[in-house]
């Protein structure tokens, strides 16, 4: 086929994918593949592998009754596992001496007592690390939601919810599983290893050479290994990110892909990211290979040397042969583990990675706090010198930042408690900016913002959430009962307040037309609502919170062939009572506000009722005949 | 070369659920290992060596020590050691290039199943299925990689299956006792885990779920936080999710007791199964039936032996998941009307395959026109016996007064389309959809071939975003037409979305254009912009373009106006016409 841009190498190509290829080769022309994969800057804070484990061992100090418990029975379960070796030494011994047949039942029942020793502890020691494991990642899966609810919606406006995403998901599910079986295993033949090593250099000194000369070639391995797969995994696990991201994106646009006939465009860009993963895994498998066959070095080594050390142990120093039994089962009872121990570093790394990616976000991205204790005392709303702008501040130093954009110009403006004020303008002409400012929602650069005489830079921060609103045009509706999506806004609200909430924004009718009602499912895998039916919700939700201030931003806009008008009303009467700023698309929605403004490049050029501007002939006027067709 | 009808959300005859016609389900387990029939032999034959080394190593070490060490021969000790070292070289190399092949072939099929689901599921001949799309995802990515595990599991469990089988008989051969208490080990050993087994995976998915249910609370809760910090309550959030990550907490310290139990227990019959052996081989061996060396070789074989049982004990839960999971592949392909073994689905077809753009493969220069569009009514619809056409060189626009007869028309239009070849009808749906690409990759999503696409040449871009009212972007976004497009145009407002949805539907320049509703995200300032500019951009005497919407500034810019209304048309011509009639001026006021 001439599309075929590299002509696979023979020999390294197998099942039709060449397995040495680099990632770029795989890649080819898709730009975006290429992008998604050299996205080295992080988007939200990553912590240092230090840093992490400082963290982990604080919360273990935290709770360190359970963890000083851990680590006797886990120390004490390697123990009694470390005796095995020197029991069953001890009945060749017995052989070896010629003892009776008691003896040898009293070493088996020495050995029975110490497996049992060793199952009880190690039952215990798994479920204790377990739940340790378990108790600490709960605490901080909840901090890295606490951080992530208070993340500024500007900065996810700039990097999108992905990496936010993955944080409190990916990185919980990974590390929750890496605790359930790695951890308590691998801390588990740690200590075993550990307990073996003293036993061996107990049983003989002469083992204590066997020692020196292996196990700093197992270290060195490991060394060896990590340093090679650290980076191939975090590549890997980039591109599984894009893999899946590319193909939710294509799924969930289903209808744009046909339309535009692209399916087999997205086909080809998760088929690449797909090839990159399974290549990169590829090549951890390779280097696994290898390192196994370098631990063969020092396990020969070590078999000979225990034998060899044996005929002089016995020979020399006039050990008994259950020595050297015992030292021989030490051995090979340690090869296992260590292997056990070595191909369990992948999911540790994993995990290691999304521990730093988690506790980044903990420590680095301090939880909202009350900037001061200013109570809003009622529904107005001022603005003094109030101006906003993008990029980088006038008096930054920093030469090489984009210059500040100024995008809402100087503003002073008192609204009336209970007033309702319409926004109207192009696009880019800074309404959504100055709505956000109202709603307290964005902090703008300069100015004060007073909601109820309250500056909101010294005010108390839950009086203000409580104090004002914003429904946008951007619907969600929350995954649980349609009950539990409403009491979010007022969790003690019973159920005839929220029948009333529904009513008052005509949402009461199909709701109880709805299967269970107010229990149904909704949400993600729940009863599917339309894009008016969620807004409606948004409402009710409004209407639970019962906010002094309302903020409508193009809420009622998205709406194509229907609805409109219904929920047009419902807006107007969840507004009824509240000061409320409108963002208008349709202007027949500003022609019932008590004041309009009108705004164009960041600033505002018109300003009064409906009437007035369109008896004064100016650009609000020239609008109103365009929309209403009146005059053409 | 088939040409698909233009697809359609709600498919227009929908084969009955969970029975395509045609082809009946294929087994993928059993395909993966079809694929991979010729390799599997050597793998099993390199693995078999393998074990059997692993096995004999305790035996060869015995009996070293006895020959060695108690009869005092340093060479046959040396000798001995250097023959346990050859053979473990032998072994450690067949694993290694055993564990290479069986890795390649299980990254192989992860990545063959993962991509023959994604082009199925985009695939518009495909049935069209109703699940999440998160559903499709896990099947594709964690069920593709889970079902692929059986190449990773059958080199390694049937070989040490054998080994642990070869051991146990040599145990009986020596010493029926010793071969009993090997058996009553392995079958207390099964007995154990069969019932741990059960309720052990029970509570483990009960885990499962319950921190299913707090991640997917997190997911959303990210997903709806504008909508919380639009409404202020973050606090109330967090203590949803609190009590969620609680929950998930205790099911998880459930699942560690067991688990912890579990170990315990195969630890037990381990340790009570070597006491067993040590007491009949010690006996045997005080009585002299036994040498020293063939003592110690029988208490190292029965420790590997336990161990590898251990292992082997993981199986079932492992093969369940397994199947299970291909299983789940299985289903969805057999949904969408697809099997495994679709050449169509294979990697080397869907790696070169293009996308059909009329001609061949690759996307061709500027498309003929088409003679425009003709919509013919099905019974029972608002369109019934009406034939409307959309003549090339013309807008025409149909207003509905009703959202459902706006629906019943857009299938109309559908059906209508499918005498026309694919590549010559854009019908942009209503619902944005944008894929992570920069701007200009956006607009050039189906630009005909000659588009400059490395910022060369940028006019047809340039025209694209002014026919959609656009241009303020290029002034708002930080690199211009370079700057990236986030996945559904999440750094994007919606007007901005659907302003930028518009432009690429210009861009296509489709020599029959069908655009539903494209400016309800847009103020009356732009949309006023966004009518001129669009109908000037289309007014070619090669174009034919259809607005189905009901804003006062696209209907004005209409060469003639279809008026729907009560499940009929009502009556049709200019919008100024139709300004006449009081049921039309009350539906474009809205």
């Amino acid at each position: 086929m001439s599309t075929q841009t590299t002509a696979p190498a023979a020999g390294r190509t197998i099942y039709g994918i060449d397995w040495e290829r680099s990632t770029e080769d795989v890649l080819g022309e898709d730009a975006t593949a290429l992008r998604q994969l050299d996205e080295h800057a992080q988007i939200l804070p990553v912590a240092t592998v230090g840093a992490s484990f400082a963290h982990v061992a604080r919360r273990l100090l935290d709770l360190w009754p359970m963890t000083l418990a851990t680590l006797l029975v886990v120390t004490g379960g390697a123990a009694a596992a470390a005796w095995m070796p020197r029991l069953i030494g001890g009945a060749v011994v017995i052989v070896e001496h010629h003892g009776s047949a008691a003896d040898v039942w009293r070493q088996g029942g020495m050995i029975v007592l110490a497996g049992a020793l060793q199952a009880v502890l190690s039952a215990l020691g798994w479920a204790l690390v377990s739940s340790l494991g378990q108790r600490i990642l709960a605490g901080m899966r909840e901090e890295v939601i606490d951080r992530a609810l208070d993340l500024p919606v500007q900065t996810m406006e700039i990097t999108g919810i992905g990496d936010a995403l993955s944080r409190v998901a990916d990185d919980v599910d990974i590390t929750a599983r890496a605790v359930n079986n790695v951890v308590p295993n691998l801390i588990q033949m740690g200590f075993y290893v550990l307990m073996t090593l003293i036993g061996m250099a107990t049983l003989s000194p002469w083992l204590l050479i066997l020692l020196v000369v292996v196990v700093p070639m197992y270290a060195a391995a490991a060394v060896w290994y990590l340093r090679r797969t650290a980076p191939i995994y975090r590549r890997e696990r980039v591109a599984m990110g894009a893999r899946a991201q590319g193909l939710l994106s294509a799924i969930q646009g289903i209808p744009t892909v046909h339309a535009y006939g692209i399916e087999r465009r997205e086909t080809r860009h998760v088929s690449v990211l797909s090839e990159v993963a399974v290549v990169l895994g590829m090549r951890v498998m390779v280097l696994v290979t290898r390192m196994v066959k370098i631990l063969a070095i020092p396990e020969n080594i070590s078999i000979a040397l225990v034998l060899v050390l044996g005929y002089a142990m016995v020979h020399v120093g006039g050990a008994s042969i259950g020595t050297v039994t015992a030292a021989s089962l030490y051995l090979i009872s340690l090869i296992w583990p260590m292997m056990n121990l070595i191909f369990s570093l992948d999911d540790v790394q994993s995990a290691a990675a999304s521990l730093t990616r988690m506790v980044g976000v903990i420590e680095s991205i301090d939880p909202a706090a009350s900037p001061g204790d200013e109570i809003p005392a009622d529904g107005s709303i001022s603005l003094r010198g109030v101006s906003h702008a993008y990029g980088a501040a006038e008096d930054a130093k920093g030469t090489g930042a984009a210059p500040e954009r100024i995008i809402l110009q100087p503003i002073d403006l008192e609204v009336a408690p209970g007033e309702t004020i319409a926004l109207v303008g192009a696009s880019g002409a800074g309404k959504s900016t100055l709505a956000s400012i109202l709603a307290g929602t964005l902090t703008p650069r300069y100015g004060q913002v007073l909601h109820g005489g309250a500056d909101l830079a010294r005010a108390d921060l839950e009086a203000v959430r409580r104090h004002s609103s914003i429904v946008s045009q951007d619907v969600h509706v929350f995954r649980g009962t349609l009950a539990e999506d409403l009491r979010l806004a007022r969790p003690e609200a019973s159920e005839d307040e929220l029948w009333g909430a529904l009513e008052r924004v005509d949402a009461a009718s199909w709701v109880r037309r709805l299967p269970k009602a107010l229990e149904i499912e909704v949400g993600e895998k729940g009863e599917r609502l339309t894009a008016e039916q969620s807004q409606q919700l948004a409402l009710a939700r409004v209407v639970l919170q019962d906010p002094a201030i309302l903020v409508l931003d193009e809420a009622t806009a998205d709406e194509g062939s229907s609805g409109a008008r219904v929920l047009e009303r419902a807006a107007l009467e969840v507004a009824a009572g509240r000061t409320t700023v409108i963002v208008a698309h349709r202007l027949s929605q500003a022609s019932t506000a008590d004041r309009i403004l009108v705004m164009a490049d960041g600033r505002v050029v018109e300003e009064g009722p409906h009437a007035e501007l369109v008896a004064r002939g100016g650009v609000y006027a020239g609008l109103w005949s365009a929309w209403s067709g009146e005059s053409s | 070369m088939p040409d698909s009808p233009a697809p359609s959300s709600p498919a227009p005859a929908p084969p009955a659920a969970g029975a395509p016609a045609g082809r009946p389900p294929v087994s993928v387990m059993r395909s993966i290992v079809r694929d991979h029939r010729r390799q599997l032999p050597w793998i099993l034959l390199g693995s078999f060596a393998v074990e059997a080394i692993d096995m004999a190593v305790p035996i060869l070490m015995g009996l070293v020590i006895d020959a060695g060490i108690v009869h005092r021969s340093l060479s046959i000790t040396i000798l001995g050691a250097l023959g346990i070292v050859a053979l473990r070289l032998v072994s450690t190399f067949s694993w290694a290039a055993m564990f290479r092949a069986s890795q390649r072939a299980r990254m192989y099929q992860r990545h063959r199943l993962r991509v023959a689901v994604t082009g199925a599921v985009l695939d518009p001949r495909s049935n069209t299925v109703d699940r999440p799309a998160g559903e499709i995802l896990s099947i594709a990515t964690s069920d593709a990689d889970k079902a692929s595990d059986v190449m990773d599991m059958l080199p390694w469990a049937v070989p040490a299956g054998a080994a642990v089988l070869a051991a146990s008989i040599w145990l009986a051969i020596l010493d029926p006792w010793l071969g009993l208490a090997t058996l009553i080990g392995i079958v207390v050993m099964v007995l154990v885990v069969r019932v741990i087994t059960p309720a052990l995976s029970a509570r483990y998915d009960a885990q499962q779920s319950k921190a299913a249910d707090a991640a997917a609370t997190a997911t959303d809760l990210v997903h709806g936080l504008r909508v919380l910090q639009g409404l202020g309550v973050q606090s109330r959030a967090r203590a949803q999710y609190r009590r969620r990550s609680r929950s998930a907490l205790d099911a998880a310290l459930v699942n560690a007791r067991f688990s912890g139990v579990s170990s315990g227990l195969t630890t037990l019959v381990t340790a009570v199964m070597m006491a067993a052996v040590v007491i009949i081989a010690a006996q045997r061996a005080l009585i002299g039936e036994l040498t020293l060396g063939t003592l110690i070789a029988v208490v190292g074989v029965a420790r590997s032996n336990m161990g590898m049982l251990q292992g082997l004990s993981g199986l079932p839960v492992w093969w369940a998941s397994m199947s299970t999971s291909a299983r789940r592949v299985r289903d969805l392909l057999a949904d969408l009307g697809r099997t495994i073994d679709d050449p169509e689905l294979s990697i080397a077809h869907l790696r070169s395959a293009r996308d059909d753009r009329g001609e061949g493969g690759a996307p061709v220069g500027r498309r003929p026109g088409t003679g425009g569009l003709r919509i013919s009514g099905s019974p029972g619809t608002a369109l019934e016996g009406a034939e409307i056409a959309v003549a090339d060189g013309s807008i025409l626009a149909i207003a509905c007064a009703d959202g459902a007869d706006a629906e019943e028309v857009l299938d109309a239009v559908r059906t209508s389309s499918t005498g026309l070849a694919r590549a010559d009808v854009l019908l942009e749906p209503h619902v944005v959809d944008l894929f992570d690409g920069s701007l200009r990759t956006q607009l050039a999503t189906r630009a005909p071939a000659g588009r400059a696409l490395d910022g060369s040449d940028d006019s047809w871009a340039d025209a694209a975003l002014h026919a959609a009212g656009a241009e303020d972007l290029l002034r708002i976004l930080p690199e211009g037409y370079d700057t990236r497009i986030l996945d559904r145009g999440a750094n994007l407002s919606g007007g901005q979305r659907q302003r930028i949805a518009l432009a690429r539907a210009v861009a296509s320049d489709a020599p029959v254009l069908v655009l539903h509703d494209p400016t309800t995200a847009v103020d009356a300032v732009t949309e006023q912009r966004i009518a001129e500019a669009l109908t000037a951009a289309r007014s070619e005497d090669d174009r034919a373009t259809l607005l189905i919407t009901r804003a006062p500034a696209l209907l004005r810019q209409a060469d003639q106006v279809v008026f729907v209304a009560g499940g009929e048309i009502a009556a049709s011509g200019t919008h100024q016409d139709l300004m006449e009639r009081e049921d039309y001026r009350e539906m474009v006021r809205r």
